[in-house]
């Protein structure tokens, strides 16, 4: 066999893992949290890809055996009809030794062969079976957005994301805060984008002294809540950090049903899916030289930033 | 002519319906593979006690010779597609304590599920 078609048997060999490949890229769009897809030059998609060619064709060629046996003894019960079919895992073997040579029919039906195989690994790898099985596993190493939210969505929780972004002015800053609609992570798990849906837009602010109150301690604060709706989608660039709160699905189904006016802001510090009435201030003390900010509208929720 | 005919109707019906059969037995099979580690005793009882009644009934009605090959790949091929309802409708049955909203088809992966979100504590900063 020369180099050629060696390396086309090859690669139609290696195709079922491939297969499995695909298929394994493409389930990562579903979380909704996806990673840069397993390229094949990687060690790991290499092995990976093998393995499952590997077990594929094992369990191709037992079922191939068993099928032609049986089609050899169906034989005796009926008149065969067409040309002859050798058994295609033994024609592969005795084309890749340089023995004999191949009739059409046997190509066509080792091609396939290799089709259902491939298909066989597509479904072993989209099956909702494996993630039943790989349900408490990082296997796409996403890290903290795997535990707080690749893994809460997935069993009822809303993930619920405070991000403080770059763009300021002097002591203020904006925010934004919304449900997780999607999030993107570069090759060493940093982020790249998160994109929120039905956001709220806020002012922050860290005050960080109070001269009527000295020993209080720096806090953060945000002003001007303003429901935004749609998607926003952040780059990594422009995130500062990002707070994420994991929130059953039922207690967003009630606060949903709570006509607007009932809830206030205060009752349902971190569950923001519907506009809030702005909360009551302090009336600010205007002076001469300076005209100081509203009181703060103490929400909880940005009060332990994480890095993102 | 009629000869023909018949074989472009074999060819444009029969491949059709060969890629429908092959495509509907992958899927059940590669169900059968994943229910095994969850549900193990009701999968290799119910495959095996039906890989035996499709021997039988293929000795019975077709005189074919059990355990043979041609016996035994048509049992292999009609397996999966009455295993998997089957082993959901046994293991539905057999629920215990299991939420009884859950439907018989799929049950396994279901009820698998709700006893992993049952177990699955969100973390800390959950309110």
């Amino acid at each position: 066999m020369n180099f050629t078609i060696a390396l086309l048997a090859g690669l139609v060999l290696l195709l079922p893992g491939i297969a499995a490949l695909v298929s394994w890229n493409l389930q990562g769009a579903v979380h909704g949290a996806k990673r840069p897809e397993l390229q094949l030059t990687s060690v790991t998609a290499l092995f990976v890809a093998l393995g499952t060619a590997v077990v594929v064709h094992v369990l191709g060629y037992g079922l191939v055996a068993l099928f032609w046996a049986a089609a050899l003894e169906l034989g005796t019960h009926v008149t065969p009809v067409g040309e002859v079919i050798q058994n295609p895992y033994e024609m592969a073997v005795a084309l890749a030794l340089g023995g004999g040579k191949p009739s059409s029919g046997t190509i066509e039906a080792f091609l396939i062969v290799i089709m259902f195989e491939c298909l066989l690994a597509w479904r072993l790898v989209g099956s909702p079976g494996l993630d039943i099985a790989m349900e408490s596993s990082d296997v796409r190493s996403q890290g903290w957005v795997f535990q707080h939210i690749v893994r809460p969505m997935r069993h009822g929780y809303t993930p619920i994301a405070y991000v403080l972004t770059t763009a300021s002015h002097g002591d203020y800053g904006i925010g934004y805060e919304g449900i997780v609609a999607d999030i993107r992570q570069g090759e060493n798990g940093e982020l790249k984008s998160i994109g929120l849906a039905e956001p709220q837009r806020f002012i922050y602010q860290i005050l960080t002294d109070d001269p009527g109150k000295p020993r209080r301690k720096p806090r953060l604060v945000t002003h001007d809540r303003e429901w935004v709706g749609g998607l926003v989608a952040l780059d990594g660039s422009v995130i500062r950090n990002v707070v994420v709160h994991s929130v059953s699905n039922d207690l967003v189904d009630e606060v949903e049903e709570t006509p607007p006016g009932e809830g206030e802001a205060g009752n349902c510090p971190d569950v923001a899916l519907e506009p809030m009435e702005p909360v009551e201030a302090a009336p600010p003390k205007k002076t001469r030289s300076r005209r100081k900010a509203a009181a703060p509208s103490g929400d909880s929720s940005a009060t332990h930033p994480m890095e993102g | 002519m009629v000869g023909e005919i018949l074989y472009a109707l074999m060819l444009v019906l029969g491949v059709p319906a060969l890629l429908a059969l092959a495509v509907g037995w992958i899927r059940r099979f590669v169900e059968l593979l994943w229910l095994l580690p969850l549900r193990p005793v009701i999968i290799a009882t119910t495959v095996l006690a039906l890989l035996g009644i499709a021997n039988v009934f293929l000795g019975i009605i077709f005189r074919l010779p059990s355990m043979r090959p041609l016996s035994f790949s048509l049992a292999v091929v009609a397996v999966p597609f009455a295993a998997v309802p089957l082993s959901n409708y046994i293991a539905y049955r057999r629920r215990g304590g299991i939420d009884r909203e859950l439907a018989w088809k799929d049950f396994i992966f279901e009820a698998t599920r709700q006893e992993q979100r049952r177990n699955y504590e969100a973390p800390r900063s959950e309110q």
